[in-house]
């Protein structure tokens, strides 16, 4: 599997789930996004062709929709941190009465990632402080495994912390995401599902 | 070397001798109760999430509930709360008809339960005096219908703490300690209650090896819907 | 390409070498190695109610595991509450408050922290500029850091309207004991003998200390009897409820009286040297007779006569409680009236200052930097808005203030801009409507907070806090026979980056005003000063987070002088009558009384739950199940009631009133007065933001309607009537 295309697919899929920038925008918007995307897929000898969906008429829309499905706090709210969806913590000690239940922030996977970038010398932005799992940093981070690690590692990475993307697929579809995002996200849990058998 | 489990299995589910030894050799610790007085109990419901959290039983679901009984008419109306949840028999019958050994007693002589070996058969749920026990799925996360009762605190007992429901209690209706002494005690309190409640008592059953959960009632135990005289159920 | 040029992580001390041989890589093998990893333990304050209990938070990698109570603060005595260990969840709430946000239209976008605060700033100055101080106001339920940072910011822009809660809560509570004792008391209830709650509910409006000497009084052999038109779970484990129909406190209150004085009960002697203005309300009192009272509260004469002997016989280790809210904090037409009463029946008794009856606690000593470097604002001269303090408004209203009157300024454009901090007025005072409707007209409404209250939906900006156990704040002392000193301590680190503390906003505000004279002092110099007469740095404290010290004044038992005008017990007030008011309390009956003919009618009251605080915990999951578990949000009805109407245990039924219909189940129960409904207070969301609590329940203050008692303001909670019938 060629790892160049594999890495630089996951970079682009993160970029795309972070706020957008106006290069974003204008990217998703002219077809150098899809473009780009499409490359990756093939570099990879990915079976998946990218989603029309990921193609917009209206670039000025993307930040705002961004911020209406994911952030705007009178929005749905479709949080794209793994902890929300998991357990919060698999440990058994903790005396929390939320401990095991899922929808909150700070869980293991959390928790897990922010020894693993310290221990690996990554700094998170203090913008992205309250969910180091974040789909985007997620993404990121195993572009670097890709690139830096051993096959075995990103699998079980994507086997260990990538496992929710369904269960954000879900909500999205119940909180109606549509357009540039609704597409996004069904495409990147297609493609890690694709991953994830493709490196078992 | 013969495991628990399996010494459990080769004596039989009704080996309450056997637990009668194992009971035996924990008192010499030091028999340890819980005692709770339903004329302080103010309903308030920490003891509720404190063990929640503790045990990790989740929002939806508590090993504690605090019903609460209304009786007579207005004016002359009564709310008697009491505490629902094991009670910690001494010759505890969960323990003696548990088939893998996953309900035992601890040194302390409290009932606890490791949820792990459960193998949802519902002996417990079936003995039980009191109907304490349910068979819960998603208890503590898998699928299986565990055995979901009280699990006395184990860790903390053990390490010679106190329950998390005692720890937390704001009313003083909780105490931990040793059985004969919070015995007396409560014997104390239901002498003094006595003026006002003649039908006050400190519920315990000797039939059942004693309570390590003692309760101070105000009224006679069947006005809180519990078992004059508890009986071990056949099974 | 282009567009995974910018990246997330930084990689500047990555090394790439590392990423094969790590170990630390699989989470299965992370998690092991957590399970043994050393709990840490560190003390702070719990925010789950205003009581701000010491709390022992428990760390396990940098995450918190567990809260146990502080055992060397006044007020946990090493316990916690539901409360506190459900609102450890607001921690990791994914809905928090992110980032501050700016009103477009109906809905908000985000902001930066610097264009936010210019934009504030410059609004303000503008608003100050062209309509006066008299404009603006702060709205908060009063903390440590509010009371100080709130008042200086609002002295040093000349405005005066500070606001509180406590309209809805304890205003006619401290008007009323302020005009007899000076101020609000507390029971010595750990060795009462005989102890009166009337509407006080120690078991359902819980602060720990207090339920932990409660208790230790019932043990003790104590009596305690609540008057209370519902058997509150106080009335299930008291001596005695006496039911009392709603809205007649006042006329018990005087009929005690009456008894102690005709058949010469009372401390003549304390009453000979404490106290000024006796013979006026001996005049008032032998008006009202245990018979006359007997047909306003439905309570007997013989049990009013017998209470009264009881309380005598008990003198001075007896006493009838002030309460906070209770039956007359804030919720009928003659609360202030009754809350004078009670303070004066006490004083009948002498048990001011005595052992087992009312007692004063001073605070701890607390430093203050430097009068050079920490000037105190003038004290503003313009009147307030909300009428506090202002002749022909609501002279004696103590300075908590009257927002519910505020919002009517508002709402006719007398008054242009408010902050409010960390509460929720429109959801927690009558009528929301009206409430929104002043909020709503501001030119200018900002709101600081951790979530998206009904309040916050109004705002013009947002502006998000940390949360609790992320902020170091500001020290707190609090009084006692042995007072507290204690820190709200940073345990873990802000999650959200883009939250700031409340010193932090209003400093930043300051710049920009102009007045950043008055806040050249940090917190963290403040909390030094304030820990200075103590001996103990501010790095030692942060370790211990509570400690119990020597309050200012020595307590002992025994009588002082008092913080009236004459320093005595005043029976009679000049200041009330002044102000046009009786000099004593007098009899007033209630505002509204339901039709008797009319089987639908009924008043409602209502009340707190243990393990609720008013409506902020609706939305905290482990919190609200108690509530669906044990129907925690149904209304109670008198069975003999609710059979005229054909309803039963669990019904639909509807609530109606001018102001709304909706509809909640029944609990139908005899533990209620027939002529009264009580629906539990802390329920009826209505902000969508709030995914647990949102919807669930319904909230008297939708049916009450927005008013303002005369003398001292307070929101008169319980002057309502509704009909209910079967939905």
């Amino acid at each position: 599997m060629a790892g160049q295309g594999r890495a630089e697919l996951y970079r682009l899929l993160s970029t795309a789930l972070s706020p957008p920038s106006a290069d974003l925008a204008a990217a998703a918007a002219g077809g150098a996004f899809v473009a780009a995307v499409d490359r990756c897929l093939a570099a990879c000898g990915c079976p998946l062709t990218s989603p029309g969906g990921l193609t917009i008429l209206d670039p000025d829309g993307l930040s705002r929709a961004y911020w209406h499905w994911f952030e705007d706090p009178l929005g749905p709210r479709v949080h794209l941190v793994e902890s929300v969806y998991t357990p919060w913590t698999r440990q058994t000690d903790p005396a929390l009465p939320f401990a095991g239940e899922r929808g909150w922030l700070g869980g293991d996977s959390a928790a897990h990632l922010t020894d693993l970038y310290r221990a690996l010398g990554l700094a998170v932005p203090e913008e992205w402080a309250h969910a180091p799992d974040h789909l985007a940093l997620e993404l990121e981070f195993l572009a670097l495994l890709i690139e830096c690690g051993t096959p075995a590692q990103a699998a079980q990475f994507i086997r260990q912390h990538l496992s929710w993307l369904p269960d954000l697929v879900r909500k999205a579809e119940d909180a109606g995401v549509d357009g540039f995002y609704g597409a996004l996200l069904q495409f990147v849990a297609a493609v890690v599902e694709w991953d994830r058998g493709a490196t078992r | 070397m013969i495991s628990r489990r399996d010494l459990l299995r080769a004596a039989g589910p009704a080996s309450l001798g056997l637990v009668g030894m194992r009971a035996a050799r924990a008192q010499a610790r030091q028999r340890m109760a819980i005692l709770f007085d339903s004329s302080l109990c103010l309903g308030c419901q920490a003891c509720r999430v404190a063990c929640q959290a503790q045990n990790g039983t989740g929002p939806a679901a508590t090993f504690l509930r605090l019903p609460t009984n209304e009786r007579g008419t207005y004016p002359r109306v009564q709310a008697l709360t009491r505490r629902a949840a094991c009670l910690h028999c001494g010759d505890a019958a969960c323990v003696a008809v548990c088939p893998v050994g996953a309900t035992y007693k601890g040194p302390t002589g409290l009932t606890h339960v490791n949820v792990e070996q459960c193998i949802e058969c519902g002996l417990c749920a079936k003995a039980c005096p009191f109907g304490v026990p349910v068979l819960r799925a998603g208890y503590p996360r898998d699928r299986m219908r565990r055995a979901f009762r009280c699990v006395g605190c184990e860790s903390l007992v053990n390490a010679g703490g106190v329950p998390a429901c005692v720890s937390t209690c704001i009313g003083g209706a909780l105490r931990y300690g040793p059985r004969d002494q919070l015995l007396r005690e409560g014997q104390t309190r239901v002498a003094a209650l006595r003026a006002r409640h003649p039908g006050a008592s400190v519920y315990d059953a000797p039939e059942l090896g004693g309570l390590n959960v003692l309760m101070i009632l105000r009224e006679q135990p069947t006005t809180y819907r519990l078992p004059a005289r508890p009986q071990p159920a056949r099974v | 390409m282009e567009l995974t040029r910018r990246r997330l992580l930084s990689t500047a001390s990555f090394s790439a070498a590392v990423v094969g041989t790590t170990p630390l890589l699989d989470i299965d093998r992370w998690l092991a190695a957590l399970a043994d990893a050393p709990a840490e333990v560190r003390p702070s304050t719990c925010n789950g109610c205003s009581s701000h209990c010491g709390m022992l938070v428990h760390l396990k990698g940098g995450r918190v595991w567990k809260v146990t109570g502080h055992p060397e603060h006044g007020r946990s005595l090493g316990r916690l509450c539901a409360r506190a260990h459900g609102a450890v969840s607001w921690l990791y709430d994914p809905d928090r408050l992110a980032q501050p946000l700016k009103r477009d239209g109906t809905r908000f976008r985000p902001i930066s922290w610097d264009h936010a605060l210019d934009e504030i700033a410059e609004r303000l100055k503008a608003i100050l500029a062209r309509h006066g101080p008299g404009a603006l106001f702060w709205s908060h339920n009063p903390r440590a850091d509010g009371v100080l940072y709130g008042t200086r910011f609002m002295h040093a822009l000349g405005a005066p309207t500070i606001v509180t809660h406590n309209a809805a809560c304890n205003t006619a509570l401290t008007a009323g004991f302020g005009a007899v004792l000076g101020r609000v008391p507390e029971v010595d209830l750990a060795r009462t003998r005989y102890l009166l709650l009337i509407g006080r509910n120690y078991a359902e409006g819980v602060r720990t200390s207090s339920s932990i000497a409660m208790g230790q009084a019932l043990a003790a052999g104590a009596k305690v009897v609540v008057v209370d038109p519902r058997h509150s779970a106080t009335a299930a484990i008291a001596s005695e409820w006496i039911p009392i129909r709603p809205g007649t406190d006042l006329a018990l209150v005087l009929a005690l009286a009456h008894v102690l004085i005709t058949e010469a009960r009372y401390d003549a002697a304390f009453v000979r040297e404490h106290t000024t203005g006796f013979e006026e309300f001996r005049t008032v009192a032998l008006a009202h007779t245990p018979e006359w009272a007997a047909v306003e509260t439905g309570i007997s004469a013989a049990t009013i006569r017998r209470v009264a002997r009881d309380l005598a016989g008990a003198k001075p280790h007896c006493a009838v409680d002030p309460s906070w809210k209770g039956a007359f904090g804030a919720n009928y037409l003659n609360s202030t009236d009754t809350a004078r009463a009670v303070a004066c029946l006490n004083a009948l008794l002498g048990n001011i200052g005595a052992e087992g009856g009312l007692v004063f606690y001073s605070g701890p000593r607390l430093g203050s930097p430097p009068a050079a470097r920490w000037p105190a604002p003038p004290r503003p001269t313009v009147a307030r808005a909300d009428g506090a303090g202002v002749a022909g408004e609501f002279p004696l209203a103590p300075a908590q203030g009257v927002p519910q009157h505020l919002m009517r300024k508002a709402a006719q454009g007398k008054v242009k801009a408010g902050i409010v901090v960390h509460h929720n007025p429109i959801r927690n005072f009558p009528d929301p409507k009206h409430m929104e409707a002043g909020m709503g007209a501001l030119d200018l409404l900002v709101v600081i907070d951790t979530h998206l209250t009904e309040t916050a939906r109004l705002a013009h900006y947002i502006l998000p806090e940390p949360c609790f156990l992320e902020q170091e704040e500001l020290i707190e002392g609090i009084p006692g026979e042995r007072a507290t000193i204690a820190m709200r301590t940073q345990v873990v680190p802000p999650r959200f980056a883009y939250t700031k503390p409340l010193p932090e906003i209003i400093e930043g505000l300051a710049r920009r005003m102009g007045i950043e004279r008055y806040f050249a002092v940090s917190l963290e110099e403040l909390n030094r000063a304030r820990l200075a007469p103590h001996g103990v740095t501010l790095e030692q404290f942060r370790r211990r987070g509570s400690m119990l010290v020597d309050p200012s004044t020595p307590f002992r038992y025994g009588m002082r002088r008092l913080e009236t005008p004459s320093g005595k017990v005043e029976f009679a007030s000049e200041r009330f009558a002044r102000a046009g008011f009786n000099a004593v309390p007098t009899w007033v009956p209630p505002k509204v009384r339901p039709d008797l003919a009319d089987p639908k009618a009924f008043r409602l009251i209502h009340g707190k739950q243990a393990f609720h605080s008013h409506t902020a915990t609706a939305n905290i999951p482990v919190l609200l199940q108690i509530t669906k578990d044990y129907g925690g949000e149904r209304i109670w009805i008198h069975p003999r009631r609710a059979a005229r109407l054909g309803i039963s245990d669990g019904d639909l039924v509807r609530v109606t009133s001018p102001l709304a219909a909706q509809t909640v189940r029944a609990r139908v129960t005899h533990r209620i007065h027939p002529e009264a409904a009580y629906l539990p207070a802390g329920y009826g969301r209505t902000s969508p933001y709030m995914r647990t609590g949102f919807g669930f329940g319904i909230s008297p203050n939708d049916h009450t309607v927005a008013d303002a008692e005369p003398i001292s303001g307070h929101a008169m909670m319980h002057e309502v009537i509704v009909w209910i019938e079967k939905a």
